[in-house]
C-alpha cells in the first residue's frame, strides 16, 4: 500500500477519551468511587537500612476511625514482587529489615484521611540501624554490608565483539572519558493512585494508574495467593507513566485490604509520597574509551558502567542490558568490549524510565563522537554520517540490521538546520555581551520492544450482529495515544473510521496480555497483533460478502463501512448486514491477532544475539545561549528528526517528540533526584518558558516487520536531547561538561574554567 | 471541628457547601462540590493542576482555603462547556493534540481562559508565560501553545482558517 | 490536620490587630496563603488559628502620597509587576514581580507576605531594600515604622512580632537614571532565586558614578544593601575593569557576612557575574 492509498494511516485521528479529558471528567483513579471507600496509607521506613526489632501497632489501632493495620504477617502469599521474572526481591510490606527509606513496614486502613494519617504516625517501630550503602562503588567492596542476601552485585551484562585492543591499536584518535548521570524522577503530573472494589460479578478489582495490567494481576495474585480469575486489574485513565507506573505501587496495598476487609478502598499518593516511594531513573557512572581511524570511522568501543539500582531490582537487569547493547551509539563498530553492572544500594529503587538505560549511555557516546569530530575537523553531522548504522550493518551484538536504518535520513534532514544555525544564527550578536551561543547535535538508536526476550502481545477485534466493531487490547494507554494508533491500524484494514470503533483497553477481565506499555513497543507489537486480528476479521467479512455477492474475495474491498465490488463500488453490503448473517450462521465474530518480535537471547559471556525486531533512529539539534557570567542557559530551538518507520498518527508523533524533547532538556540541564529532594519545590522540571519552539521532523523508512511499516517513538524522542544540549554548551563555553544535569553550578564551573569573567569583552 | 458555610458563585450559579475553614479549596471543590476536574498534583502550588479561576484570576486552589471561596466567583473546567457545546479552548486543545494524559489539562484550560480574558491576542511568548505555572510532563507544551493561540483566534471571531499545523 | 484550625476574616485593620493580640502565639496571618498553607500542609504550622486579612481594603493598592509611593502590604505580586506607578517610579521593585513563581501564585501572593516570611530568597525584599523602603506596622500598641532592612533577623526569621500587622511600605522614588533588578533561578519561571540583585546608579554628564545603591538577595541570611560595593562604585568612571573590581568587591563583602560555605562555590562567581552583567549597560 502506498501513502496515497491509505485512508486512516498517516492521518490524524482523535483519541477516544480525549473529549472526556477536555471536559475534566472524573476518569482518573483519584476521581473514582463514591467517597465512602476506606483510606489506605503506608507507614514507610524513613531510614536507609535497618533491622526491624519490633512493630507496635496498638496505639495506632486505637485511633478513632482506624479499621485495621496490616503488617507482613497478613500477606498470605509470596511477599515479593518484581517485573523481571527471576528477580522478585521487593516485599509489599517489609519482613525483618528495610533497605530504603521508602520501604513500607505497615499499612493502615481507616475511615478517613485524617485517621489514616494519625495512625501512620502512631505506629511504633523499633529499629536496629545498619550501615547504609549509598555509593555503588562502595557497595562492591568486599566488606560492604549486604543489602540482599545474594550480595550487592545484581547483574553484569557483557557485550564483546572483535578485538578492542587491535581496534585501538589501529586508531588514530583515541578518547577515554568518564561521565556521570543522575537519578531522576518520572514526575508524571498524576501521582500513583488506585481504588479497590468488588465488581458486578463479585470479583476483587483493582482500578489503578498503570502501564501493565496483566503484570500487576500476576504479581498481586501471587502476593494474595489467589488464582487469576479472582483478581481483576483495570487500568484507570492514567496521568502519565514514562516507566514509573510499571512497578507495583498502590496495587499490593489495595489487594491486601480488599482480601481481608472485603470493603471498597482507595489509595492516592501525595506528591511527597510519590517522590519518596516511586522508582527513579538509574544514576550511572560510565567510562568510555573510543578510537577512530583518520576518516573518523569508529574502530573500537570499550565501556565500563556502574549503575546504581537502589534497593530493589525492578527492571534493572533489563535497563543495564539495554545500556550495554546501545553503548556504541547508532554506529558501526567492529570491536566492542562493554561491561555494565547493576548494583544494589540503599537508595530508592530504580526502575524503567523513558529510554531504559539508553539516555545514560547516549551522553557518553555522543560526547565522544563530537570530540572525535572536532579532533579530525569533521562537523558533528559529517562524523555521524560516516559511522551511521545503515541497512546491512552489523551492530554490537552481531545482529544485522536488514531494513529501516533511518539515521542517515535523519542526519540529512537535520543538515540544513545545522548549516543555517552555524552560518546565520551563530553569526548574530546575542542580546547581551555575556551571552554566548552554541549548537549541538545528538543522535540515538533504540531497539523497539523488550531486550532479547519474548514479549508478545495479543489483540482481538469483534463485530456484533449490528456491525459494531470493538477492539480489545491489553495495551495500557498512558496518554501517549496507543489506543488511537491501534484503532487506526484496524480502521485501515477494515475500511471503517476509527471513531466508529469501540475499544476495551487494559482490563484483565476482557483483554488478553499485551505486555507493558514500555520499551516503545506497543505501536510495533500490539500494532502488529491488531493488524493480524483486523486482517482475519476482514477476511471473514469478505468471505461472507463474497458468498452473498457471488463474487470472489479478491474482487471485493472494505471501505466506508461496507464491502463493495472493486469494479463497481456502488454495489456493496453494509457491515451490519454481513455481521447479521454471520451471527445467524453461527460464524466466528471475534478474531485474535498475536505478534512476538523475532529475537534471540544474548549470550551471557559475549552478549551476541538478536535483541530486537527493529530499531528506531533519531538525531536532534539544540541551539542555546549561555550567560557565561552566571551559568544560566536559554534554549533557543530544538530540531528533532525522528525515523518512525511509517507515520500512523502524525499529531501523536509530534506530541511524543515535543514531550520527549522537553523531558530530555530537563534531564540535560535541570533534573536531579538528590538527597533532600522531597517535592516539586526542590525538583525542577521544565516549564513552558524553559522549552523552546521545537521543530519536529518525521522521517519515514518503512520497517518491513512493522504494522504498515511503523516503529516506536515514545522513548527515542528523549534520548538525543541531553547530549545535544551538552555538545551545544561545549561550543558556547569552550569547556565540556561530563556530568548531568548541566546545572547552574556545573555551567558556572565550566565558564570559570574557560575564564569568561576575566576575558569577556563588550 | 466547626464547619463553615461557604456561599459562592460556581460556574455562574449560586452554590453552597460546608467546609472546614482551613481545608484547601481543592479538597472542598472536589469532595463537597463534585468539581473533580480540579486535580491535586503537588499540594504546594508548584504544578498548577489545581488551577481554578477566582474573581477572574487564575489561582492554585491547593494554596487557598475553602473559606476564601466564600463570596467569590469561581470557575472550574466543569463550567467551560455550555449546553453540550465545548468551549473554544477545549475544542482547540482537542484539535491540536494538546492533551496527552490529560491530568494537567483542566488546570491549563483555566490559566488559558484567564489569559484570554485579559489579553485576547497573546503572543506565543505571552501564552508560555501565562502557562508557566501549569506543569505538563507529556506534551512539551508546544501543542498546548498552538491550541491556546488558535483558540484566541477563534474567540476573536476571525479565524484565518489556516490553524497552526 | 486542619480540622482544629479556627478561621477569622477581619474586615478592618483594627479588627485584625485585636484578633492577633487575642491569639498571640498560636495564630498565623494569611493573605494569599502561598506560604502559610504550605506550612499547614507540612505540619510546620503548629498554631490553631488563621487570621485571613485578604479582605481588608486598607492594606491594598499603590498610591502616591506626599512625594512617596505607598505600597499596601496586600498588594499582590502581579499588581506589583504591572502597576504603572511602580514601573515608572520604582522600576527595580516592579521588576521583582515579573519572574516570581507562576501567574497563579503572583495573583494572590502579596508583597507583605513575602517580606513578613523573611525568606532569604524573597525577591521583593531586594527591590524594597534598594530603595530604603520603610514598613508601617500596626499592633495593639499602635502603629510604628520599621525600615524593611531591619525586618529580618535571619533566614526565615522575621523581626516582626506575631501580633504585628504589616500595613504598607513607604518608598521614596529615586532619581537615578539606571534602576534595575535581576535574579538567577534554576529555570526561567517558578524558580526560587539563587541570587537576586537590585541596582540604582546615577552618573554625571561625564559618566562618573555619583550615586550607587546595590542590594543583594538570596545570598546571605537577610537581604539588604551592600555599602562597601556602593562606596567602591561612587566616583568611578564606567570601565569593564572597574566593574570587574566592583563585582569582586561585592563577593568579598558577601563572604565577610556569610563566611565560606559550600554553596559559595556557585554564588561567589555568580553574583560577581550578575553584577558585572547588570553594570555593562553603563559602559
Amino acid at each position: 500500500m502506498n501513502d496515497n492509498d491509505a485512508q486512516f494511516i498517516g492521518k490524524n485521528a482523535l483519541h477516544p477519551r480525549v473529549v472526556e479529558k477536555a471536559l475534566g471528567a472524573p476518569i482518573f483513579a483519584a476521581d473514582l468511587g463514591d467517597g465512602n471507600q476506606l483510606v489506605l496509607k503506608a507507614r514507610r521506613a524513613g531510614v536507609h537500612h535497618a533491622e526491624i526489632v519490633s512493630i507496635d501497632t496498638r496505639e495506632a489501632e486505637a485511633v478513632p476511625g482506624v479499621v485495621r493495620i496490616f503488617t507482613s504477617a497478613d500477606i498470605p502469599g509470596r511477599n515479593a514482587v518484581g517485573i523481571i521474572g527471576n528477580n522478585k526481591d521487593w516485599p509489599i510490606l517489609a519482613v525483618g529489615k528495610v533497605r530504603s527509606k521508602a520501604d513500607a513496614v505497615a499499612l493502615v486502613a481507616a475511615e478517613t484521611e485524617a485517621a489514616a494519617d494519625a495512625a501512620v504516625k502512631a505506629i511504633r517501630i523499633e529499629w536496629k540501624e545498619l550501615p547504609a550503602v549509598l555509593d555503588p562503588e562502595a557497595a562492591l567492596l568486599p566488606d560492604a554490608p549486604k543489602i540482599h542476601e545474594s550480595g550487592n552485585l545484581l547483574y553484569t551484562r557483557l557485550i564483546k565483539k572483535g578485538d578492542v585492543e587491535a581496534g585501538f591499536a589501529a586508531s588514530c584518535h583515541i578518547l577515554e572519558n568518564e561521565y556521570e548521570t543522575p537519578m531522576i524522577e518520572h514526575c508524571y503530573i498524576e501521582t500513583e493512585a488506585g481504588i479497590g472494589y468488588f465488581d458486578e460479578d463479585g470479583i476483587m478489582t483493582i482500578e489503578v494508574a498503570t502501564q501493565n495490567t496483566h503484570y500487576d494481576q500476576a504479581d498481586i495474585c501471587a502476593v494474595l495467593d489467589v488464582p487469576e480469575e479472582q483478581l481483576r486489574v483495570v487500568q484507570a485513565v492514567t496521568g502519565g507513566g514514562f516507566g514509573g507506573k510499571l512497578d507495583i505501587s498502590v496495587h499490593g496495598f489495595i489487594g491486601l485490604a480488599l482480601l481481608h476487609l472485603r470493603r471498597p478502598v482507595r489509595y492516592f499518593y501525595t506528591r511527597e509520597e510519590s517522590f519518596l516511594a516511586s522508582g527513579k531513573r538509574h544514576g550511572m557512572k560510565l567510562k568510555l574509551k573510543t578510537g577512530v581511524d583518520r576518516n573518523g570511522k569508529l574502530l573500537a568501543v570499550q565501556g565500563r558502567v556502574l549503575s546504581d539500582g537502589g534497593a530493589y531490582g525492578s527492571y534493572g537487569i533489563a535497563v543495564v542490558t539495554r545500556t550495554g547493547v546501545h553503548l556504541t551509539g547508532p554506529y558501526e563498530c567492529p570491536n566492542v568490549d562493554v561491561e555494565v553492572r547493576e548494583i544494589y544500594t540503599n537508595h530508592p529503587f530504580c526502575c524503567a524510565m523513558r529510554g531504559f538505560g539508553t539516555p545514560q549511555g547516549a551522553l557518553a557516546h555522543e560526547s565522544q563522537m563530537d570530540m572525535h569530530g572536532q579532533a579530525l575537523g569533521l562537523d558533528p553531522i559529517e562524523i555521524r554520517l560516516r559511522n551511521a548504522l545503515v541497512n546491512g550493518s552489523e551492530q554490537a551484538t552481531g545482529q544485522i540490521i536488514h531494513a529501516s536504518a533511518g539515521l542517515t535520513d535523519c542526519l540529512k534532514a537535520l543538515r540544513p538546520y545545522y548549516d543555517e544555525a552555524m552560518s546565520v544564527w551563530m553569526k548574530e550578536k546575542p542580546g547581551r555581551p555575556s551571552r554566548k551561543r552554541g549548537v549541538g547535535v545528538g543522535a540515538m538508536w533504540y531497539g523497539c520492544g523488550n531486550t532479547a526476550a519474548a514479549n508478545p502481545a495479543a489483540a482481538h477485534i469483534e463485530i456484533d450482529q449490528n456491525g459494531q466493531l470493538t477492539l480489545y487490547s491489553g495495551a495500557a494507554d498512558i496518554g501517549q495515544g496507543s489506543t488511537i494508533t491501534l484503532l487506526q491500524i484496524a480502521a485501515e484494514v477494515l475500511g471503517v473510521e476509527p471513531a466508529k470503533f469501540k475499544s476495551v483497553i487494559a482490563d484483565t477481565k476482557y483483554t488478553e496480555n499485551a505486555g507493558a506499555s514500555s520499551a516503545s513497543r506497543q505501536t510495533y507489537i500490539s500494532g502488529n497483533a491488531t493488524l493480524q486480528a483486523a486482517t482475519l476479521m476482514a477476511d471473514a467479512l469478505l468471505e461472507r460478502a463474497g458468498d452473498q455477492l457471488q463474487s470472489p474475495k479478491e474482487d471485493l474491498a472494505l471501505a466506508g463501512g461496507k464491502v463493495t465490488l472493486k469494479s463497481n463500488p456502488a454495489v456493496g453490503l453494509p457491515l451490519a448486514q454481513l455481521a447479521g448473517s454471520m451471527h445467524t450462521l453461527g460464524l466466528p465474530m471475534k478474531f485474535r491477532g498475536y505478534f512476538d518480535p523475532d529475537t534471540t537471547p544474548l549470550d551471557p559471556k559475549t552478549g551476541q544475539g538478536c535483541p530486537y525486531g527493529t530499531y528506531a533512529f533519531a538525531c536532534q539539534l539544540v541551539q542555546l545561549e549561555v550567560d557565561v557570567l552566571t551559568g544560566e542557559i536559554d534554549i533557543h530551538r530544538v530540531v528533532a528528526a525522528h525515523d518512525v518507520g511509517r507515520m500512523i498518527n502524525p499529531a501523536n508523533l509530534v506530541g511524543q517528540v515535543c514531550g520527549g524533547v522537553a523531558m530530555g532538556l530537563g534531564y540535560g540541564i535541570l533534573e536531579e533526584f538528590a538527597p533532600g529532594v522531597e517535592s516539586l519545590k526542590d525538583y525542577h522540571i521544565c516549564t513552558s518558558t524553559d522549552v523552546p519552539e521545537i521543530v519536529p521532523i518525521l522521517v519515514e523508512t518503512p520497517e518491513p516487520t512493522g504494522p504498515f511499516g511503523a516503529k516506536g517513538i515514545g522513548e527515542p524522542s528523549l534520548i538525543p536531547t541531553a547530549p545535544a544540549a551538552v555538545n551545544a554548551l561545549e561550543m558556547a563555553i569552550g569547556e565540556r561538561i561530563y556530568a548531568l544535569p548541566a546545572t547552574l553550578e556545573r555551567v558556572m564551573e565550566a565558564c570559570q574554567k574557560a575564564g569568561w569573567f576575566e576575558k569577556l569583552e563588550v | 471541628m466547626v464547619k463553615m458555610k461557604i456561599s459562592f458563585i460556581l460556574n455562574g450559579r449560586p452554590a453552597e457547601g460546608e467546609a472546614v475553614p482551613a481545608q484547601t479549596a481543592v479538597s472542598f471543590l472536589r469532595d463537597s462540590m463534585d468539581q473533580r476536574s480540579v486535580k491535586e498534583g503537588c499540594g504546594i502550588g508548584e504544578c498548577g493542576a489545581c488551577t481554578i479561576i477566582v474573581n477572574g484570576l487564575a489561582v492554585t486552589s491547593c494554596l487557598m482555603t475553602a473559606a476564601q471561596l466564600d463570596g467569590a466567583t469561581v470557575e472550574t473546567t466543569e463550567g467551560l462547556a455550555k449546553s453540550g457545546n465545548l468551549h473554544p479552548l477545549q475544542e482547540s486543545f482537542i484539535q491540536h493534540n494538546a492533551i496527552q494524559c490529560g491530568y494537567c489539562t483542566p488546570g491549563a484550560l483555566m490559566s488559558a481562559k484567564a489569559l484570554l480574558a485579559e489579553n485576547p491576542e497573546p503572543t506565543r511568548r505571552e501564552i508560555r508565560k501565562a502557562l508557566a505555572g501549569n506543569l505538563c510532563r507529556c506534551t512539551g507544551y508546544q501543542q498546548i501553545v498552538d491550541a491556546v493561540e488558535d483558540a484566541a483566534k477563534a474567540m476573536r471571531g476571525k479565524t484565518d482558517g489556516e490553524g497552526c499545523r | 490536620m486542619r480540622e482544629h484550625i479556627r478561621y477569622y476574616r477581619p474586615q478592618s485593620v483594627a479588627e485584625a490587630v485585636a484578633l492577633l493580640r487575642e491569639h498571640s502565639g498560636k495564630s498565623a496571618i494569611i493573605n494569599g496563603g502561598t506560604d502559610v498553607l504550605i506550612d499547614v500542609r507540612s505540619g510546620k504550622f503548629t498554631g490553631d488559628c488563621l487570621v485571613d486579612i485578604s479582605r481588608i481594603q486598607e492594606i491594598k493598592g499603590v498610591r502616591e502620597h506626599d512625594g512617596a509611593i505607598i505600597v499596601g502590604a496586600g498588594v499582590t505580586i502581579e499588581e506589583l509587576a504591572t502597576s504603572r506607578i511602580l514601573q515608572e517610579k520604582l522600576p527595580a521593585l516592579a521588576l521583582t514581580g515579573i519572574n516570581f513563581a507562576g501567574r497563579q501564585i503572583r495573583n494572590v501572593a502579596t508583597i507583605g507576605g513575602n517580606v513578613a516570611h523573611a525568606s532569604p530568597s524573597g525577591d521583593t525584599q531586594t527591590g524594597l531594600t534598594v530603595y530604603d523602603a520603610v514598613g508601617l506596622v500596626a499592633s495593639s500598641e499602635g502603629e510604628r515604622t520599621i525600615p524593611v532592612c531591619e525586618m529580618f533577623k535571619g533566614a526565615n526569621k522575621s523581626a516582626l512580632n506575631d501580633t504585628d500587622l504589616l500595613l504598607h511600605f513607604i518608598i521614596r522614588p529615586c532619581a537615578a537614571k539606571y534602576q534595575h533588578f535581576e535574579k538567577i533561578g534554576r529555570r526561567k519561571d517558578l524558580a526560587i532565586s539563587r541570587a537576586s540583585l537590585a541596582v540604582l546608579i546615577d552618573q554625571d554628564s561625564d559618566g562618573t558614578i555619583n550615586f550607587a545603591r546595590v542590594s543583594l538577595g538570596a545570598c546571605k541570611p537577610s537581604t539588604g544593601r551592600m555599602p562597601r560595593t556602593e562606596d567602591f562604585l561612587l566616583g568611578k568612571n564606567p570601565r569593564l575593569s572597574v566593574f570587574r573590581e566592583a563585582a569582586k568587591s561585592m563577593s568579598a563583602e558577601m563572604i565577610a557576612i556569610t563566611g565560606r560555605r559550600k554553596s559559595l562555590a556557585y554564588k561567589e562567581p555568580a553574583i560577581e557575574g550578575l553584577l558585572l552583567r547588570m553594570l555593562i549597560p553603563l559602559l
